[in-house]
């Protein structure tokens, strides 16, 4: 009674045994993000007029604006950051944007913290 | 001597076969005698959350209620704010969020799919769910941005229009959903296994299921004709051609059969949405810190799983006073499942529990 279910499986996987891979070897190979893919921040500091809004609609709290003589920029925590891109739709300058860098990975909690300068333009 | 007859054993929730909370079960022999839910494993506090962040924040954040289908719950939330704001969404607007919805709902239930046949065995089908679920996500990326947590359903209307090749990637995913279900009816409606694990298991009965307060597919296979698409329209489902798919059962067999269906009836409303697709606005938008007027409104749709409610009581300020969400598993997972449960076989459970389909909407 199961055996027709059991050849039905087996047939399948026979049929998906010659065919292309879907997968890809990632870190070698590597799929284009699509255009309005919410990546890394990168910041344009001469834009940048201290305004403050951006830390005002941040909903994970995970922009400060901090002082750098004597104006004020955003520091972005990626920690807490949950790339929304609120940020960057509410910047009236647009000096703050979302890239397409998705590999944020590291083993040193510092460089989640991204000051101003660090963020690429 | 001490003698035992019953045990009591926690199945969950750090359990292959479960989800995210646990069930205590009490056994004789082979046979469940009792069943008690165990959640709140899972819970972050949403509710208490959105009071603290402006309606337009809240909207990244009602998504996260539940992973598979974060579109359900961004389109109550907005439905409910367009709703004290008096906003009018735009006929484009509308049309892309219900095209979004449904297709999240094929997605959800593709995900269901390959649990469901993790838990009776059929690991072929866990793989090719996954992999026609993984079209439309590249869907989803190609016009929101995010994979899974899309974040695109703002208080009137949608974030951004469609892109410009978007309805030609979406009928070729779809023609291949249509083969891919087609292969998956083989595999798993049709396989005599699957048939033998799920017929007869789980029954829900008809006034059972109406006591303790079950919506969406759970309720279909009970026989009753409920849709809030249908019953309440919202959005443009008004004008749109569908079915309800509606089982006798009662069992985890018909619950099956009634989200099959779904997928198949969302490929038309999609079909019927690009043919009719209106031009121009796609949002009447709001300032950001907008402060809404003063009201109380609740709003509901129709999930994957079942009623999405959204409790919402504004006092006038550019935050909610109060956010109450209403979600599907939460019914059936401690009622429904705790029914369900009693008098089956220890071996029935993981069958059980998947075809209610859990999600992290429970706890909240």
């Amino acid at each position: 009674m199961f055996l027709t279910g059991v050849l039905k499986g087996i047939q399948v996987t026979i049929e998906n045994l010659f065919k292309r891979a879907l997968t890809i070897r990632y870190p070698h190979q590597k799929i284009e993000a699509a255009e309005r893919f919410r990546g890394e921040h990168s910041f344009d500091i001469s834009k940048c007029k201290s305004c403050g809004l951006c830390e005002r609609i941040c909903p994970s709290r995970a922009i400060e604006m901090i002082e750098i003589k004597g104006k004020k920029y955003p520091k972005i925590d990626m920690g807490k950051c949950s790339f929304c891109g609120l940020c960057t739709e509410i910047c009236p300058f647009g000096a703050l944007k979302l890239t397409k860098n998705f590999s944020l990975a590291s083993g040193n909690k510092k460089d989640f913290i991204k000051k101003p300068r660090k963020l690429k333009k | 001597m001490h003698e035992t007859k019953t045990y009591r054993f926690p199945i969950g929730p750090a359990h292959p076969a479960m989800a995210n909370f646990g069930i205590d079960i009490e056994i004789e022999g082979e046979k469940v005698i009792n069943a008690k839910s165990d959640p709140g494993y899972l819970h972050r506090g949403f509710e208490k959350l959105m009071e603290y962040r402006t309606y337009l924040q809240n909207t990244i954040l009602v998504g996260r209620v539940c992973v598979f289908e974060p579109f359900s719950y961004e389109l109550a939330y907005n439905i409910a704010v367009d709703k004290i704001a008096g906003l009018d969404v735009p006929e484009r607007g509308s049309y892309i969020r219900v095209m979004m919805s449904e297709l999240m709902r094929i997605s959800s239930h593709l995900v269901w799919m390959s649990k469901m046949c993790r838990a009776t065995g059929l690991d072929t089908v866990l793989k090719l769910a996954i992999t026609y679920r993984d079209y439309i996500l590249e869907l989803f990326e190609e016009s929101t941005g995010g994979r899974v947590y899309p974040v695109y359903i703002r208080p009137g209307g949608v974030r951004w229009d469609l892109p410009d090749r978007f309805n030609e990637h979406l009928e070729k995913a779809l023609k291949k959903l249509e083969d891919g279900l087609l292969k998956i009816d083989g595999l798993m409606f049709k396989n005599d296994i699957f048939i033998s694990r799920t017929r007869n298991v789980g029954i829900l009965k008809k006034n059972t299921a109406i006591k303790l307060g079950a919506t969406g597919p759970v309720l279909k296979a009970c026989g009753f004709k409920y849709d809030i698409r249908k019953d309440n329209p919202y959005e443009v489902y008004k004008e749109l051609d569908f079915d309800v798919p509606v089982y006798n059962g009662c069992d985890s067999y018909s619950r099956s059969l009634v989200r099959r269906n779904e997928i198949e009836e969302s490929i038309k409303i999609i079909r019927q949405l690009v043919k009719n697709m209106p031009s121009g606005n796609h949002i009447n938008k709001i300032s950001p810190f907008a402060s809404l007027p003063q009201g109380e409104v609740y709003s509901r749709i129709e999930g994957a799983r079942g009623e999405i409610g959204f409790h919402i009581i504004s006092t006038g300020s550019d935050m909610p006073y109060r956010v109450k969400i209403r979600s599907p598993s939460f019914t059936h997972f401690i009622p429904v499942l705790e029914d369900i449960l009693t008098g089956s076989q220890i071996a029935d459970v993981p069958v059980i529990y998947w075809s209610l389909d859990p999600c992290a909407d429970m706890d909240r």
